[in-house]
């Protein structure tokens, strides 16, 4: 099975309660004259799979056009977007996604502000210098967008962006731009966020994480697939393609792996991210113990990587990455991969667990001043393991490893 | 301590293969740390160091005031083709003898020579600032800072003009005066050769300290066009006066607090960073202002100190994790509150110690960050602390 995403469609669409909040900020500024802004900037934050992008190109290309003409919406895509969407973006007036070729920062900025000023008719000169070029694009922004009428940058997947890129698009576009009344910005990202240093930005940027999507409205009333999503709209409309969703866990899995660069071992990833999927927060000791545990279980030897450059090669593909107290796995990739070892690789699945149990019962018999957080932690899979009837079992090898 | 670690190549490599691309705390100074605006937290304070109105911003010693002047001075060029914000940085001990500044006249001088630093170290650092202006308007810009600055202007230009470097300016002037991509020598050299013919033709006329004053700021306004301009006042309690003459610290900036409603109307916004013992002073002697003006005060708890801690190792190992949990063992949890537990509640202190926390960890060479590390660090965090035991 081949799975494909469908393009955008304003039929398609289904709608959840961020375009409300978009909707009503906007219609407010239009109805006062102006004088009652939106807020500077609005951050949806998710997971991949959670509709982000589908959420931008229903912004841009059916609400806000729809809303006024006064109204001016630019998308642009700070990440590749996944190839059904691109095909799709191409023929779409106002949206720019980065070039898959990497290019330098610099570069890929000044294209980024030329491609805007082309958008909006704002001239500039030939071979311009940074000064010419933020002069040409602040102030034909500045000129054009008085009053009701508002300039929307729609910035999606911006924290997968790099930092270098980040750090040149700020200093040269972003800020600048933040400065003037009726220029607004709608944001999406998922993994590390950036730390904005333009006081606008950072204080001007009101955090909304995703909303549940009303998957039941996607699925039909399929339950099976409702579940096995996690709520992710992108993994029910994959599992949806097929007539054995469990037997699709798989596809799907690589599906959601597709954005790690080719340059990577999507392989051996993968081992990673199954091997840590069994944890919700887990640290660089646990992440080592997990990975060992998963190749004994599969009879394997350990591939001779350091934590750290595991640790690192994940961040990479922003699937995994840090929050709060500890590391995480996307969460819709978290989901569909542990539906998949329970269903086709329960024996893994449950040596998984029970290497994750073993870790939290010994720390909290080593680490006594923490003994009640690590018995929290052990809980979870303790349960896991009592249900499927290896508790027993997991214990022994747990008394048996330890010394006398 | 930690300020020579990043020479050492090895300790480098090592922080390097932990995941930062720097020491996270390395630099106390907010004064010469590059990545301060990455760092800085407590918007609530910042806000009120941004509006355009007369503020006062309290904090303890090591609390975070130059921190947020220097903060607030980049934020202004930030976004400086659009020339909203002049901000000129006026850090007492560096621009008058602190016993001469019992008037308004006196500060005036002192604030001319601190403004002349501050554009020159503009066009140093933003050389079209300079190279824009009509040659009249450029002569006379010169006629100002040769009168005004504290240093001599030829000599301060020679040192642009041999380097091609306005971070070396900045080291000669004002090293807390630091803009993001200054520009290529090349350009510096072009500036410095236009510097040097027009101040062939510029004059040198004294005048008196206010009237330097009164033209500066009308060359800020009207010549450069900047909307408004913030007056960062800092190192109140950083001159001859110990910490216990509070009354001495207010008399010498009441002249300021008094004159601030005036310059307002002229877009001129007295942003004074004020230890937190004188918000008595200021609020039962200068009524009108304490009235009239915004305020702000850092507090500093344990919760918020971790937070910057936090924000340290997020910004120095690029996003990568955000809390030094991530290099720990299970032996420890939480690692910033602890630290910030263990210091005085401010920021100098807590990064001070998390300092040598990680330099501990470094020496050791374990693979985890240890509850050994935090007791070392603990053994010698008396000896690096500013207040004696």
């Amino acid at each position: 099975m081949a799975i494909t995403l469908q393009p955008y469609s304003k039929e398609t669409f289904i709608h959840r309660s961020e375009v409300d909040l978009i909707q009503g900020k906007f219609k407010q500024f239009i109805e006062s004259g102006g004088s009652v802004r939106p807020p500077k900037a609005i951050l949806f934050r998710g997971e991949r799979g959670f509709g982000k992008t589908w959420l931008c190109f229903h912004l841009h290309r059916t609400v806000l056009p729809e809303l006024s003409s006064s109204i001016k919406s630019l998308y642009m895509a700070l990440f590749d977007l996944p190839k059904e969407y691109r095909g799709d973006q191409a023929k779409q007036t106002g949206e720019w996604v980065i070039p898959q070729v990497a290019e330098p920062a610099d570069e890929a900025c000044k294209k980024l502000m030329k491609w805007i000023c082309d958008q909006l008719e704002i001239s500039y000169p030939n071979d311009p210098t940074w000064l010419e070029m933020r002069r040409a694009l602040v102030g034909g922004v500045e000129t054009k967008f008085t009053g009701i009428n508002a300039l929307v940058l729609i910035l999606d997947s911006v924290f997968e962006a790099g930092w270098d890129l980040l750090e040149v698009i700020e200093e040269n576009m972003l800020a600048p731009l933040a400065e003037l009344p009726n220029v607004f910005f709608i944001m999406t990202g998922r993994g590390r966020p950036y730390p904005w240093i333009s006081p606008t930005l950072r204080m001007g940027v009101q955090e909304e994480a995703l909303k549940d999507f009303p998957i039941e409205q996607l699925t039909k009333g399929d339950r099976q697939v409702a579940e096995l999503s996690g709520g992710s709209p992108l993994v029910a409309y994959a599992l949806m393609q097929t007539d054995d969703p469990v037997r699709a866990l798989d596809e799907v899995t690589e599906y959601l792996l597709e954005v790690i660069p080719p340059s990577m071992e999507r392989r051996r990833l993968r081992d990673a991210f199954e091997a840590f999927c069994v944890l919700d927060e887990f640290r660089e000791g646990e992440m080592e113990t997990m990975l060992r545990a998963y190749y004994e279980a599969k009879k394997q030897p350990l591939p001779p990587y350091p934590i750290r450059d595991v640790r690192d090669e994940l961040l990479k593909t922003y699937l995994f990455r840090w929050e709060g107290g500890g590391f995480r796995v996307d969460a819709s990739l978290k989901n569909v991969l542990r539906n998949y070892l329970k269903q086709h690789q329960p024996e893994l699945w449950r040596h998984l667990n029970c290497a994750a149990y073993q870790i939290y019962l010994k720390y909290a018999d080593k680490y006594t001043q923490y003994r009640t957080e690590y018995q929290a932690l052990a809980a979870p899979y303790r349960e896991v393991l009592e249900s499927h009837g290896d508790l027993a079992e997991c214990e022994k090898t747990l008394t048996a490893a330890q010394p006398a | 301590m930690a300020t020579t670690q990043e020479t050492r190549p090895e300790v480098q490599t090592r922080l390097f293969r932990l995941g930062f691309a720097f020491n996270p705390f390395e630099r106390l100074e907010a004064s010469n740390d590059p990545h301060i605006s990455f760092y800085l937290i407590g918007h609530d304070m910042f806000s009120v160091a941004w509006e355009t109105a007369p503020a006062a911003l309290f904090a303890p010693p090591g609390g975070g005031k130059t921190a947020m002047r220097i903060y607030t001075l980049r934020a202004c060029w930030k976004n400086e083709d659009q020339r909203r914000k002049f901000p000129i940085s006026y850090d007492l001990p560096f621009f008058a003898n602190l016993a001469e500044l019992t008037s308004l006249e006196a500060h005036q001088t002192a604030i001319a020579a601190a403004a002349a630093t501050d554009l020159f170290l503009a066009c140093a650092y933003r050389p079209n600032l300079y190279l824009s202006l009509t040659v009249p308007r450029r002569l006379n810009l010169l006629s100002l800072l040769r009168v005004a600055l504290p240093v001599s202007l030829e000599y301060a230009l020679s040192i642009l003009a041999e380097s091609g470097d306005a971070q070396q300016l900045s080291d000669y002037l004002d090293r807390t005066y630091r803009l993001p991509d200054p520009p290529p020598s090349k350009m510096i050299q072009g500036l410095c050769e236009t510097m040097q013919h027009d101040l062939e033709d510029a004059s040198g006329d004294l005048c008196s300290g206010p009237a330097q004053f009164e033209a500066l700021m009308d060359f800020i306004r009207e010549d450069l066009h900047f909307e408004s301009v913030l007056l960062l006042l800092d190192g109140v309690d950083g001159g001859f006066l110990r910490p216990e003459d509070l009354q001495a610290q207010f008399d010498m900036i009441a002249p300021l607090l008094q004159q601030s409603a005036d310059w307002a109307k002229t877009n001129l916004f007295l942003k004074a960073f004020l230890p937190v013992e004188l918000d008595d002073y200021v609020a039962a002697q200068a009524k009108d202002f304490y009235r009239d003006s915004s305020r702000a005060q850092i507090q500093w708890d344990i919760p918020k100190l971790a937070e910057i801690l936090r924000r340290r190792v997020y910004v120095a190992s690029q996003g990568r994790f955000g809390s030094l949990d991530a290099l720990s063992s299970p032996a420890l949890r939480d690692v910033e509150t602890l630290i910030a537990s263990r210091t005085r509640p401010l920021p100098r202190e807590a990064i001070m110690l998390s300092g040598l926390v990680l330099q501990s960890y470094l020496k050791r060479g374990g693979e985890y960050l240890e509850p050994e590390d935090i007791f070392h660090a603990e053994q010698e965090y008396p000896r690096r602390s500013i207040f004696p035991n």
